[in-house]
């Protein structure tokens, strides 16, 4: 009897485990992932399996194990195109269709920009500091736009990535000018706030451990006026230092807090694919940490780009194992 | 343990697959078509282009809804492209567990040449979503988009590294990746000491340039950092590079000799060596038969029997074997000067004249 079951199970598909509720009510705190990468993953040929070992969409596979929330990159002019506004959208609309929330990240560049490289776009090098603001604040607008047209509206919208020391360097750079980074900040945020005013905007670090820097930066931006509605923070440890990071973290987001009165987002996390055991301990430890912040001042955790597997662009901080099957790390975003 | 409500609605959901037209009951609704858009419905494709996204189909498919968990995989889609409106003749159909398909300008080319399109001119495909829910019942379709694209004319396409001077003005050898693996390789000739980086165009923007790591001792690292140092070679000479872009690393092997063997020399590893001829960039030998070579002939490496140049398809083309292989087609009677070309990696080549 039992292995009729089985039978009739395999046959109907209704074993698989990316069971999709789309209208689950929403929980204060996201649990999301950077999916920037899936839609080249798939071009060149990557798949994606579920526990039972059946190829499924990677977005429904993160869905159905308890992500609500996705986080997509917006490079300017890319010199291959993944991750322009055309591929957002096609994200969003995918991540959208499944019930799932947006986070919008520019990075004002057409490459990675992260505490090691803030390069303007090839398109925006000649411009003056007026035509730099313009650029920032009509590049915000058009893809926001985009999406608005298309129905789909992001929850959050982070202007610069992993900017602790400004963007769009050299003008933009923090360390030169912090009022030059405050301006171009403002062009952002409010291009975002006219879009969509019920956005918040997210000003985005590194090293979330590091209250010296957040401190460094955020009193800056204050001083000159800069915008923002909620702290971002990276968190990359390992598993010998996760315990002191995240302790690290969250007196830096209970500062943050009390400081500015400011709500905080871990936007990115991440740690070594063969190290599930230790991440999802973590991980488990970093949500309820979190969670005990006063007020729900911390609104979500996101996962760097958990699908990247088996060497993908030389990235091994993923929670997908070489057969690209989802590591015990995602477990704790249940 | 599997209760027995779920049980039911298993069977729910068989019965539903199986019995839809008799009217069964479902568990599980909110099937309809899916919803196709596509990035764009005009486009050119260009072989400068072809490893850059062309065109992003996405779709809104149906989401299955029940009271009980349902897989959402248990719906399948297709997508399917004809050359006219009402698919009469479907030319590709492809199934795709993602809700959306993206394609290089390389990977549509070579979809829409392979529909028949020619080069340059434009023309128009159809594309639509088909989704059904078990394999007995109807396929559901989605809104029909046309796309209008034009094809360019395939190109040579191979993975090369160019070896370029210090200055970026010379890129005199080329490396291939015959397996597009990452691997490469190929015979440069080089001065003792010749600085060089490796790139991926000729060109000194080329957008990846690999040099050394600039660490002493760390010669043999490739590194395509912006502090890099250059890469050089301490034996120079007629030699033998490989590069493993996985690895990072690159190998240098001195090619001592080239030596021709067959029937013809009794297939002595030392008797006919070759010689390379500096200006023209090729290797020859002259060679005296009496008969065509049964077995074909060989060009060893250093007089190695498991590195030599071996039969490959094609004529005129040759192959780098690492073990053991047979040789290549020689068929010429009397005495001719065997001439083998490696300056293209991609494809080793020899004739006689």
């Amino acid at each position: 009897m039992l292995t009729l079951i089985g039978l009739c199970l395999g046959l109907s598909g209704c074993n698989d485990k990316d069971n999709l509720k789309v209208d689950v009510p929403k929980t204060h705190l996201a649990k999301g992932a950077d999916v920037s990468w899936i839609t080249e993953m798939e071009a060149s040929g990557v798949q994606f399996f579920n526990a039972g070992g059946s190829a499924v969409d990677g977005l429904k596979i993160l869905r159905g194990l308890g992500m609500d929330a996705v986080r997509l990159r917006v490079w300017v002019d890319p010199q291959q195109g993944w991750c322009n506004k055309n591929d957002v959208l096609v994200k969003a609309r995918r991540a959208h269709h499944l019930g799932m929330r947006i986070m919008v990240d520019f990075h004002y560049s057409d490459t990675w920009a992260d505490p090691g490289q803030q390069t303007k776009p090839a398109a925006w090098k000649g411009l003056s500091f007026d035509g730099l603001k313009k650029a920032v604040s009509d590049h915000t607008t058009e893809v926001l736009q985009l999406l608005k047209d298309s129905g789909i509206s992001p929850e959050w919208v982070q202007v610069g990535n992993e900017t602790g020391n400004g963007m769009l360097w050299e003008d933009g750079k923090a360390s030169v000018s912090m009022a030059n980074y405050a301006t171009l900040n403002n062009a952002g945020y409010d291009a975002v706030k006219a879009v969509f005013p019920a956005a918040k905007v997210i000003v985005h670090l590194h090293n979330g451990f590091d209250n010296n820097l957040f401190r460094w930066m955020f009193d800056g931006l204050k001083n000159n006026g800069g915008k923002w509605d909620v702290i971002g923070m990276s968190l990359y440890p390992t598993p010998e230092n996760w315990e002191e990071r995240n302790a690290a973290c969250i007196s830096n987001i209970n500062d943050m807090v009390a400081r500015y009165n400011s709500e905080v987002m871990i936007c990115e996390v991440g740690m070594s694919w063969d190290e599930a055991d230790s991440a999802e301990i973590w991980l488990k430890e970093l949500f309820n940490a979190v969670n005990s912040v006063p007020d729900q001042k911390v609104l979500g955790i996101f996962y760097w780009e958990p699908l990247a597997y088996g060497g993908w662009n030389g990235y091994t901080l993923g929670a997908f194992d070489n057969n690209g099957r989802p590591t015990k790390a995602l477990n704790a975003f249940k | 343990m599997i209760h027995m409500k779920q049980l039911t609605l298993y069977i729910l959901v068989l019965l539903f697959v199986a019995c839809k037209k008799e009217g069964g009951t479902p568990a599980v609704s909110g099937i309809k078509p899916a919803v196709l858009y596509s990035s764009t419905t005009e486009l050119v494709l260009k072989s400068t282009d072809r490893k850059a996204v062309a065109l992003q189909l996405v779709w809104d498919e149906a989401i299955l809804a029940s009271d009980e968990p349902v897989a959402q995989s248990a719906l399948k889609n297709k997508i399917e492209i004809a050359a006219d409106p009402s698919f009469s003749a479907v030319s590709k159909s492809i199934e795709q567990v993602a809700s959306s398909l993206s394609y290089t300008h390389e990977q549509l080319n070579n979809l829409v040449t392979g529909m028949g399109f020619l080069p340059d001119e434009k023309n128009v495909f159809y594309v639509r979503i088909a989704s059904r829910l078990g394999t007995n019942t109807d396929w559901l379709y989605s809104n029909v988009i046309a796309l209008n694209v034009t094809a360019y004319q395939p190109v040579e396409d191979a993975a090369y590294l160019y070896l370029s001077n210090k200055e970026f003005t010379q890129f005199p050898w080329k490396l291939c990746s015959r397996k597009e693996d990452g691997f490469y390789d190929g015979f440069v000739r080089l001065d003792q000491w010749y600085n060089f980086y490796l790139t991926n165009a000729e060109s000194a923007s080329a957008s990846l340039i690999y040099g050394s790591y600039p660490l002493d001792g760390s010669q043999y690292i490739l590194y395509s950092g912006a502090d890099r140092w250059n890469c050089w070679t301490s034996k120079g000479g007629y030699l033998y590079l490989t590069a493993d872009v996985n690895k990072l690393a690159w190998k240098e092997t001195s090619v001592e000799s080239m030596t021709v063997t067959g029937d013809f020399n009794g297939w002595s590893a030392t008797a006919t060596p070759m010689v390379y001829d500096q200006t023209a960039k090729v290797w020859k030998a002259s060679i005296t038969t009496t008969a065509a070579e049964q077995w074909g002939i060989k060009v060893l490496i250093n007089g190695s029997w498991t590195w030599f140049f071996g039969a490959a398809e094609g004529d005129g083309n040759c192959a780098l074997y690492t073990a053991d292989g047979t040789g290549f087609a020689y068929d010429k009677i009397g005495t001719h000067t065997l001439i083998l070309d490696l300056s293209d990696p991609k494809q080793f080549k020899y004739h006689v004249e």
